[in-house]
């Protein structure tokens, strides 16, 4: 039973900071997934919850018990690190076994348990290699079963498959959501990779900048982003972001600007404050659909034009790349839409989902469920 | 390339040669006559030199051991020093850039029967009740001699193991942290190996070096008294410089470089074994 | 001056075995390459077209600090008085000469006059590379210098170098130490028993000082300063006929040497240097040393004459059961190369060196040591005169000088006998166990 719970974890390096008030709470068993841009503080937040660094400020409890004076070796954490960190000069099975002999644990355990994990990950027949007779993926598995074998109480996987190639990744991503399943620990696992994030998280926190931006289940993420950096970090290709004016009429709420016309649903309009005059509005590419000029004669009707730069096929799809007034955008068409490179084009905007509105100096999103 | 050869190969193939003639400087290429392996047989039964070849492999592995594990430890302890203490290391290492004759004159001063400060350590802590004679006797003098060698050369040690202790990669030293490895597992089991490639070259290059330690041992007691302290080079610097014996003293020389050779290359046998 | 191909060989042959070869046998060898360059380059004298001769003159005063500046001033002297001979000096350290020189020889470009001392001159000798000099130096030449002292300088009868600094060593005694152990500072000891009893006394009364300081270091100067105490003893370890370290005599002077041990009177495998700036400091009591040692002690301690001459008094070496006195004299000796080109120049330059008169008041005044003459000039006697050791050392010790049989065999037995003593003097074995050990020792080198 070990939630994990970080409150007003601030930690600075010299005169940089590297996180700033940071509370989270992680239930027990939970897969938790920390994604964010490079130097946002993912390591070091991690770093900090395994107790290989101290926080400058702020508590860190497992369970309701305060570890922050609390050694590495007592916290019951086991970690995978992004280059394995595999004893070089031991076999498989001793790297495996070694944190079990720390532990006093018997002989005959560490064997079952060396060869459990093994059985578990596909190594069995590497067991009396040493870590460079082996491949990186086979390293990334050593490491995990090094981390297994300790049934730890809570599992620190920084980057582990960044070594690795696509395909790999892969397969491992569903390897470590396998062993999670079976291991009863409460899993905090970084990364860079949003696809990673949104397909292994239970929940994703979003780092930038040493702060926590948003912690949600990935559903939620991609639909309902707290702020511009979430809306434009999670989903790929990513949101436009659209600068606009508000246009309040009666009965409707618009945002229209060169090439934009948008009539805000009822929720998006009653949520914006009284006399905000600028906004950014958030478009998903998956919400734009090839609409001929005429469209934009129906006042009713939401949409945007643009000069298409770019076309990427895809197969079953297309993105088109396009700039409308001054600012780059991402339409995921179907493969049969007809457009060329320089082309003039009007995109229909499918007003629920896949539009977001937010504020033009801070980028919080302004959501109906925010409203008080 | 060519050059190469004759500079390395020459000197050898000429000591060989020479090795089977009695030859002495005095009376030159005139006086040599062949005595085939007369000069190898000679060393089969000279006392002094099987005593100094007895006392060159004391000094050697003596001084090897000591100076190993001395800058050993001083890596350890020194491996995380912060802030202004790193100065310390430096301190530490300046015996290495001592020259060996300073380090003969100092120790030779330590040893001092009288005056000297490790008697009168000795002598004020009850230890001993008369000045032990370090350098005059035959009991102690190879012992000193081995002291002030392991003193010029443990620094040496320590410069190759911080180095190494530097390339342990930080991830493992977390992981270990992690698997809850205490002081002392951590040195041997998780850090050692990673000194051990680096280890057993510096003992190459150091124990070749004791061998042929010359100046140091010549300075503070000539090889004696008697032949207590003669290791070969001293006794190989009397054959050759004082009595001109350079038939004899090449005999021993190539004796001396097959040997050399067997041990460098069973080190490096080991060292292959090591990094495999 | 061409260099043989043997002479490059016998430079790298020589040298192999020694010279630790990891430095790398490039710079070796690189280096030895120089070097035989180099003395190819300094070789033998030879008639210039311009009517002056030059000369080589391998020193190791032109090494020495202390006696490099005089050195040089007294060369130039010499150049100004004849302008037809011009001195190069080639400064070589005197542990180095003897090595060095040998090299040249085997390599054809040995120097015209080399200085040298003791077994250096035998060696030299033995190789063949001394010009003998009685003819050259004649009569006259011969009578002006002591008959003991012209016979450090003869091998086998024939003279193959010129006495140039006469140095005996003597027995130092410290006046105002004996004083204060007791003892009759005007009437050092006359015989081994009396020293014995001396050193006794000293050690009782004067527990922080060194009653005797000798050299028992193992070197041929080792076994040349123990050879007066050897014969002091009636022992000849190496004689005409061979090794002779059983003797009853040797075993006398194996236990001597043991006393002096056992009752910490000295302290063992000590070079002489190592006694030297302890006397200085009034810790030794006596010493058996040369004359250097007055020089040495006035830099070390800032001593005055008077007060030197009131501490420090020099007289033979105590007799022993035959009655006799004797001293081994470290002479320092001119020669003449045989492969010389210019002898007749190089005599000019060591007659001068040992007769003119600046040259002798250098011997006296810079060097510290007797001319090698009986009557040197007024001037030069006065410096001697006015010094109380040195005028003990013309008057009492250099008559009972003995010249050691050095020689080649003598460079192969030092090892041996040296090594003898000093497990006489460090262990515990029986006197006949060391003498036998040393003889058969002895009789592998003699060999
Ligand atoms: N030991 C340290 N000393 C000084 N600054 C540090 C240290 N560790 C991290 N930082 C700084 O803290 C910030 C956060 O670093 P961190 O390693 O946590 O980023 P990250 O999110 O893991 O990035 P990446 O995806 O590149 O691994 C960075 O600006 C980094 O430069
Ligand atoms: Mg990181």
């Amino acid at each position: 039973m070990t939630s994990i719970t970080l409150r007003g974890i601030e930690k600075t390096f010299g005169a940089e900071t590297a996180l700033r008030s940071c509370d989270l709470v992680i239930s027990d068993r939970e897969f938790l997934v920390l994604v964010g841009p490079s130097g946002s503080g993912k390591t070091t937040l991690l770093r900090i919850i395994s107790g290989l660094e101290q926080a400058t400020n702020g508590e860190i409890y497992f369970g309701d018990r305060l570890v922050n004076d609390i050694d590495v070796g007592d916290r019951d954490i086991a970690m995978v690190f992004q280059n394995y960190g595999l004893y070089p000069h031991m076999s498989v099975y001793n790297n495996m076994a070694f944190g079990l002999r720390r532990r006093k644990i018997p002989k005959q355990d560490i064997d079952r348990k060396v060869n459990e994990a093994a059985q578990m990950l596909g190594i069995g027949a590497l067991l009396h290699r040493k870590p460079r007779q082996l491949s990186g993926g086979q390293r990334q598995r050593v490491a995990l079963g090094r981390a297994i074998v300790r049934d730890p109480a809570v599992f620190l996987l920084d980057e582990p498959l960044s070594n690795l190639d696509a395909h790999l990744r892969t397969q491992m991503r569903s390897e470590i959501l396998k062993v999670h399943r079976t291991v009863t620990a409460t899993a905090v696992y970084v990364t860079h990779d949003q696809v990673e994030a949104l397909t292994m998280g239970d929940r994703i926190a979003v780092m930038s900048d040493g702060v926590i931006q948003q912690v949600d289940t990935p559903e939620a993420l991609y639909d309902r982003p707290v702020n511009r950096f979430v809306a434009g970090f999670i989903g790929t290709p990513p949101m436009g972001f659209l600068p606009g004016a508000v246009r309040r009429q009666p009965g409707t709420t618009k945002v229209t600007g060169e090439g934009l016309h948008v009539c805000l649903p009822s929720d998006l309009a009653g949520a914006l404050p009284a006399g905000t005059s600028e906004v950014v509005v958030g478009v998903r590419p998956e919400a734009l659909r090839l609409v001929a000029d005429s469209f934009t004669e129906d006042e009713s009707e939401s949409w945007l034009q643009g000069i298409v730069d770019v076309i990427e096929p895809l197969g079953s799809e297309k993105h088109v790349l396009l700039t409308s007034a001054g600012v780059g955008l991402v339409a995921k068409l179907p493969r049969t839409s007809q457009v060329d490179v320089g082309q003039k084009i009007t995109l229909a905007i499918e007003p629920t989902g896949g539009l977001h509105v937010f504020d033009a100096d801070t980028g919080v999103a302004l959501r109906p469920e925010d409203r008080r | 390339m060519v050059i190469l050869v004759v500079v390395i190969g020459y000197p050898i193939v000429r000591a060989v040669m020479l090795s089977v003639f009695d030859y002495s400087l005095i009376t030159g290429d005139a006086g040599a006559t062949y005595v085939g392996t007369g000069n190898f047989s000679k060393i089969g039964h000279d006392p002094v030199f099987w005593q100094s070849l007895k006392n060159t492999a004391i000094f050697a592995v003596v001084s090897l051991v000591g100076g190993g594990l001395g800058g050993l430890a001083l890596a350890f302890a020194t491996e995380n020093l912060q802030g202004p203490w790193r100065f310390l290391r430096a301190v530490l290492l300046t015996p290495w850039a001592v020259p060996v004759i300073v380090t003969a004159f100092l120790f030779q001063f330590l040893f001092l029967d009288r005056g000297g400060l490790v008697n009168d350590l000795l002598m004020k802590s009850g230890l001993a009740h008369s000045p032990v004679p370090w350098l005059g006797s035959t009991q102690w003098s190879l012992f000193a001699t081995t002291v002030a060698n392991i003193w010029q050369t443990a620094p040496f040690f320590l410069l190759v193991f911080t180095a190494a202790l530097r390339s342990v990669p930080n991830e493992v030293i977390e992981a270990a942290r992690i698997d809850r490895t205490g002081a002392w597992v951590m040195l041997w089991k998780v850090k050692l190996p990673f000194l051990a490639g680096p280890g057993v070259i510096a003992a190459v290059i150091m124990t070749i070096q004791n061998i042929n330690q010359f100046p140091l041992i010549w300075a503070m007691t000539q090889g004696g008294p008697g032949y207590s302290s003669t290791t070969l080079t001293i006794y190989l610097y009397r054959l050759v410089f004082v009595s001109y014996n350079l038939g004899y003293a090449s005999a021993i020389g190539v004796i001396w470089l097959v040997v050399l050779m067997f041990i460098s290359g069973w080190f490096l046998r080991r060292r292959r074994g090591v990094s495999r | 001056m061409t260099i043989r191909p043997s002479a490059r060989m016998t430079i790298l042959r020589t040298s192999r075995p020694l010279r630790r070869w990891r430095i790398g046998m490039t710079a070796m060898a690189a280096a030895l390459a120089v070097a035989s360059l180099s003395l190819a380059g300094c070789g033998g004298g030879s008639g210039a077209s311009d009517g002056t001769t030059k000369l080589t003159f391998a020193s190791w005063d032109a090494a020495e600090p202390a006696t490099r500046q005089s050195t040089l001033d007294l060369v130039k002297q010499f150049e100004t008085e004849h302008p037809n001979i011009k001195v190069s000096i080639s400064p070589i350290p005197f542990s180095d000469i003897e090595q060095k020189v040998l090299l040249q020889v085997q390599s054809g470009s040995a120097p015209d006059v080399v200085q040298t001392a003791s077994n250096y001159t035998a060696d030299f000798n033995a190789a063949g590379a001394l010009e003998p000099l009685d003819t050259r130096a004649g009569q006259d030449y011969l009578a002006e210098i002591p008959q003991n002292v012209a016979d450090v300088s003869r091998v086998d009868g024939k003279l193959v170098a010129v006495p140039w600094a006469v140095q005996p060593v003597g027995f130092w005694y410290n006046k105002k130490l004996m004083a204060q152990a007791g003892l009759d500072p005007q009437s050092p000891p006359k015989t081994i028993d009396e020293l014995l009893t001396d050193l006794k006394a000293i050690k009782a009364k004067l527990p922080g000082v060194i009653p005797l300081g000798v050299d028992s270091t193992n070197r041929v100067f080792g076994l040349d300063v123990n050879w007066s105490w050897m014969r002091t003893f009636g022992a000849e370890p190496i004689a005409s006929s061979g090794a002779q370290a059983t003797t009853p005599e040797m075993a006398n002077y194996l236990n001597f040497m043991r006393t002096l041990a056992t009752e910490h009177y000295t302290e063992v495998n000590q070079k002489i240097g190592y006694f030297r700036p302890l006397a200085a400091q009034n810790k030794v009591a006596f010493s058996w040393d040369q004359p250097i040692l007055e020089p040495t002690m006035k830099s070390a301690s800032k001593m005055d004459d008077k007060t030197f001459q009131d501490t420090w008094g020099v007289t033979t070496l105590p007799a022993g059961p035959g009655g006799q006195k004797f001293s081994v004299p470290q002479d320092h000796q001119l020669a003449i190369m045989k492969s010389s080109k210019a002898k007749d120049a190089a005599w000019t330059f060591i007659q001068w060196m040992t007769r003119n008169e600046k040259a002798l008041n250098h011997v006296v005044a810079d060097k510290g040591a007797l001319p090698p003459v009986s009557k040197p000039s007024d001037a030069v006697n006065a410096l001697v005169e006015k010094d109380s050791a040195l005028k003990a050392f013309r008057d009492d010790v250099a008559p009972t000088m003995v010249r050691p049989p050095w020689g080649p065999k003598y460079a192969k037995a030092y090892d041996p006998i040296m090594v003898g003593v000093q497990q006489m003097m460090t262990g515990n074995q029986p006197v006949t166990a060391v003498a036998d050990e040393m003889q058969s020792k002895l009789q592998g080198a003699l060999q």
